[in-house]
């Protein structure tokens, strides 16, 4: 990206945010993530970020990298996402956020920003402006967990409906629990029990396979953020 | 704002149309005792393509089974003991694959482990072996037992091979190949972990892997990747806990224990059987010496060692987002 004004920046953030058309995120129930997109990503901006999570217990899940890095913060209880550009200016002597909310402006040293805004000010002073976009809970897509037996799918599930269900297998059976945003089996006929020991899952490509079992659960989401996992 | 909508249309416009003529073929199997999923771009009906592929997978599942007692690989071990015995081109070219490999990594990578599997226990009831029993294993295994002559194999008594170390990669690779003379551009074959990312996705990107985090839920880096091929060897999916040490199924081929100096090892490579293989055989070496192999093969490496400290070893254009910290 080459030299931009707020203004510019500004517009640049929310034609990208239009293009995804806030199915950024996605997925995460009752959690509030932050994505960042930066030109620096490994710089101090991250750096702020990552500081900015701690304090304000945020949970890092995700990041990357092109042009520009994508980091996520998901914060369990929180029925809200937020897209957060930054950009590094060469002219500005102080940090500047811009909330924007449902396509308004909102004003960042008030609510939920509020922490967000004087950390940023005291640490990035004079070097970056952050716009947030924030996305409403009735905005996002439900988080949903895909059952796999034989290759074929079998069920879909809420993963915000908290549930425990058994399912019978072409090699026995197995006990499945969906919990708060999240999916783990609790019990398997199988041997090395290597599905109850991977724990919960609750983000999109993350997998439990049994093979035993014919089984695999995934998570899937509008945000990919991966195609595959190697594990 | 209203400068911003335009464009922002726009760019919906241009990519939907572009996507529109490609369409996602996906099916997962359960083959090489691990699942096996191809995703695939086509503008055709891919289905025929995908049984032709799975068909392929099936075929070097059941010739190299581990299991299976009557596969070709178990029965050719059984005969090689007794006589030289002549070995197939796939499988000649498998050996000499593997036994490459081993030499690049001091013999770290072993495929005549399988007895030593076996008294640990982990494809049945893992258990701690005693000293005594592991000793007496590793009589039967190593490099040295295992005698080629140009296209013939003998193996000394109580010898066998393993080829599951090097399958999973290698159906994969046969698997692109496949896909590729078919005119693919665009494919994700991933075989429990063991991924080749066939060309970019019809968005122009690259295909994005991310690597498991070994402690953790979630990942720990994430890698881009365009025609090239990754695996990951870990200590966290098949283990047992005793006295409050842990026991995983990679073996160290000189103690016959666990490889203690690694979580997790990544490896990008030209090949899956190339990533499959170097990353099992790296997480034997750990991270000093793999920087070397990596050095020397120009590979992109990411280690996270038995302290959870990550080293990316990039030599090769890949490089590795870190994602979470090293540290439970």
């Amino acid at each position: 990206m080459a030299k931009m004004t707020r203004r510019e920046f500004l517009l640049f953030s929310l034609s990208v945010l239009g293009a995804s058309a806030f199915k950024f995120s996605g997925r995460e129930n009752n959690r509030m993530s932050i994505h960042a997109i930066t030109s620096d990503p490994e710089g101090t901006y991250s750096m702020i970020i990552t500081r900015l999570s701690q304090e304000m217990d945020l949970h890092t899940v995700f990041a990357d990298a092109e042009t520009a890095a994508l980091l996520t913060y998901t914060r369990p209880g929180r029925g809200l996402r937020a897209v957060v550009f930054a950009r590094k200016l060469e002219k500005e002597e102080d940090t500047n956020i811009t909330v924007v909310k449902d396509g308004h402006i909102l004003d960042p040293r008030k609510g939920l920003f509020r922490q967000v805004y004087s950390k940023l000010r005291k640490e990035g002073k004079g070097t970056y402006l952050i716009s947030i976009a924030v996305e409403d809970e009735k905005l996002s897509e439900k988080a949903k967990a895909v059952v796999e037996m034989d290759g074929r799918r079998i069920k879909e599930l809420d993963l915000a409906e908290n549930r425990v269900l058994e399912l019978k297998t072409p090699a026995g059976r197995m006990k499945i629990e969906v919990k708060e945003g999240k999916i783990r089996v609790i019990e398997s006929s199988c041997r090395n029990k290597i599905c109850v020991r991977t724990g919960f899952i609750s983000r999109p490509h993350e997998k439990i396979v049994c093979i035993p079992n014919r089984v695999i659960i995934s998570v899937e989401g509008t945000l990919p953020a991966v195609d595959a996992v190697t594990s | 704002m209203k400068k911003a909508l335009p464009a922002a249309l726009l760019l919906f416009l241009l990519t939907g149309c572009r996507n529109e003529e490609l369409k996602l073929y996906r099916r997962t199997g359960f083959y090489l005792g691990t699942y096996v999923t191809v995703s695939l771009y086509s503008q055709k009906n891919a289905e025929p393509l995908l049984e032709k592929v799975f068909a392929e997978i099936k075929r070097i599942s059941d010739k190299y089974s581990a299991e299976d007692p009557s596969s070709y690989i178990n029965r050719l071990c059984q005969r090689a003991q007794k006589s030289y015995v002549e070995l197939d081109e796939e499988s000649l070219f498998l050996l000499k694959s593997s036994s490459k490999i081993s030499s690049l990594t001091c013999g770290a990578f072993d495929l005549t482990l399988g007895p030593l599997k076996k008294l640990w226990g982990f494809n049945s009831k893992p258990r701690l072996p005693s000293q005594e029993e592991i000793k007496e294993v590793l009589e039967k295994t190593g490099w040295k037992k295992v005698h080629l002559k140009g296209r013939s194999l003998k193996l000394d008594s109580g010898c066998f091979f393993d080829l599951s170390g090097i399958a999973k990669g290698y159906a994969v690779d046969r698997a692109v190949e496949i896909l590729r003379s078919a005119g693919i551009k665009s494919a994700l074959v991933d075989a429990g972990g063991d991924i080749y990312a066939l060309g970019k996705k019809p968005d122009g990107s690259k295909w994005r892997i991310g690597v498991k985090h070994p402690r953790k839920e979630g990942l720990i880096a994430v890698v881009e990747l365009e025609n090239s091929a990754i695996a990951t060897s870990g200590d966290y999916e098949n283990f047992f806990i005793k006295d409050g040490k842990r026991y995983h199924h990679i073996f160290n081929p000189s103690t016959g224990y666990p490889a203690s100096l690694c979580q997790s090892v990544t490896v990008v490579a030209p090949t899956t059987l190339e990533a499959d293989a170097l990353s099992t055989a790296l997480f034997v070496m750990g991270p000093q010496k793999s920087r070397e192999v990596a050095r020397n093969l120009g590979l992109s490496v990411l280690i996270v060692d038995s302290r959870g400290q990550v080293h990316p070893f990039e030599f090769s254009g890949v490089r590795f987002k870190i994602i979470g910290g090293g540290k439970k």
